[in-house]
């Protein structure tokens, strides 16, 4: 388990979330890419936590899990994010009749 | 190799779902298969030893995001519209790509400051070890970097240094040969201690406790070449003496008739205190091995002990905080990380006011 392969794996699916949040009309693909991402970036996380240790706080108890207590939040943030994209969906989607982000341009211009 | 072959599938099932997320036109089956991709990170974390977020992947994502993601969709009923890409989806491929490039090529480019054992030496990373060493105060070791040779053997550096030391242990009491064991010299005293280490740390990583012991191979010739000496009853008794500065003696390797033997503390614990010693053979104490600090003056048995400054190399530091993580994270959490976790709940309850004020009915 090389450090390099999972951020590589990370890079991989980071890249795969990031071109579903570009090229996707349907909101909610949207927001599941976003969900990728937010993964990818956990993997990486976790994957530094595990193999590199931060200079100068090498004596301090529980440095390794530093990494881990970012995918903690990072999670928690994650979920808030989709339950509040979720709602504006649906909102728009009362609204509009429809789940296209390229429908919904009332605050353009 | 299982977690070879465990990476590999995880990795290869996590790309294709997520590949299968964003180019399924079926946005329900796009659902479905981001449950898969979720998952396969849990899996990835198992294998990166964080039980704990795998199981919070779990409940929290599978069990929760999922959920109310297909809900939205069934909310939403745009399942025969599908999912089909916008204007920008031929830029955004060539963007992600190129942006694709750049994070390979960056990561295969840095030289990541991995915390390396001796077994993850790669041919070529001698200077970087050797400065490490010597960092550590283990000049010999760096002698043995510079000159190819470990314990006077060549060292081949294509082959992995970890694998050749504890293939050396059989070679100690060759070493040992037309010297007095009852005085090993610094080098071969060391030598066995690196030996011991790695064997140590293997053990270590098995149970998820420290239980440090001689390597079998070397118990059994060590003893063949020295003859038994079981420890004295003596030490034994203050060993386990109420007010003995080594509160149990959890495993006394079959190698006490030999030359040393480490004794370790109830639950294992290494870090800061004096936890490792080493037993002479008549059942004196030669040694208290601190990790990163390995002299000072100890008292045992009603006798003080000045300790010779002992080369240890000081590979257990992180290990051994990973067989704790299990109650790292609640620590971390509510100690330092108290005020992240406080704003993290108020975050969540203006998220759960707001989705209530968005999708309230007008």
């Amino acid at each position: 388990m090389d450090l390099e392969r999972l951020l590589i794996l990370s890079g991989i699916l980071f890249c795969i979330g990031l071109y579903g949040t570009m090229s996707r009309r349907n909101a909610i693909t949207v927001l599941m890419s976003l969900e990728l991402m937010f993964n990818a970036v956990n993997v990486a996380m976790v994957a530094f936590a595990k193999y590199i240790v931060p200079l100068g706080v090498q004596d301090h108890l529980g440095r390794l899990l530093t990494g881990q207590m970012f995918v903690v939040f990072i999670i928690t943030v994650a979920a808030a994010e989709i339950a509040l994209g979720l709602a504006i969906v649906i909102a728009l989607y009362r609204n509009r009749e429809t789940v296209d982000i390229t429908e919904a341009s009332l605050m353009r211009r | 190799m299982f977690q070879e072959i465990a990476f590999w599938a995880l990795s290869a099932a996590g790309v294709g779902g997520a590949l299968g997320v964003v180019l399924v036109r079926d946005v329900f089956r796009a659902a479905l298969l981001l449950v898969l991709v979720f998952m396969t990170v849990a899996g990835l974390f198992v294998l990166m030893s964080a039980e704990f977020l795998a199981v919070v992947q779990l409940l929290i994502y599978v069990g929760a995001v999922a959920i109310l993601i297909v809900f939205a969709i069934m909310l939403t009923r745009e399942v025969q519209q599908g999912n089909l890409p916008n204007r920008l989806h031929l830029p955004a491929g060539i963007l992600t790509a190129l942006l694709l490039a750049a994070f390979v090529y960056v990561v295969l480019d840095t030289d990541w400051n991995q915390q390396v054992g001796l077994a993850d030496i790669q041919p070529g990373q001698e200077q970087l070890v050797q400065e490490r060493l010597e960092a550590r105060g283990l000049g010999w070791v760096s002698e043995a970097v510079q000159s190819n040779t470990v314990g006077g053997l060549p060292v081949d550096w294509e082959d992995g240094v970890e694998r050749q030391i504890l293939e050396r242990i059989g070679e100690v009491p060759s070493i040992l040969e037309g010297r007095s064991s009852d005085q090993p010299t610094r080098e071969v005293t060391a030598l066995e201690t690196e030996a011991q280490l790695l064997q140590a740390e293997l053990i270590l990583l098995e149970q998820g406790r420290l239980v440090a012991r001689l390597h079998p191979a070397f118990a059994e010739e060590f003893q063949a070449a020295t003859g038994p000496t079981p420890p004295s009853e003596d030490l034994m008794n203050a060993l386990n003496a109420p007010d003995s500065p080594v509160q149990d003696v959890v495993e006394i390797h079959p190698k006490a008739q030999g030359n040393i033997t480490w004794w370790v503390g109830p639950d294992g614990e290494l870090q800061g205190q004096d936890r490792w010693w080493l037993v002479g053979p008549d059942g004196d104490l030669k040694y208290s091995v601190v990790p990163g600090q390995a002299s000072g003056t100890l008292s045992v048995n009603g006798q003080s002990v000045t300790v010779e400054n002992f080369p240890v190399l000081n590979i257990f530091e992180g290990r051994y905080e990973q067989a704790e993580e299990r109650t790292g994270i609640g620590d971390l959490l509510i100690n330092d990380y108290m005020l992240a976790f406080e704003v993290a709940a108020v975050l969540l309850l203006a998220t759960i006011i707001g989705a209530l004020v968005i999708t309230r009915e007008r």
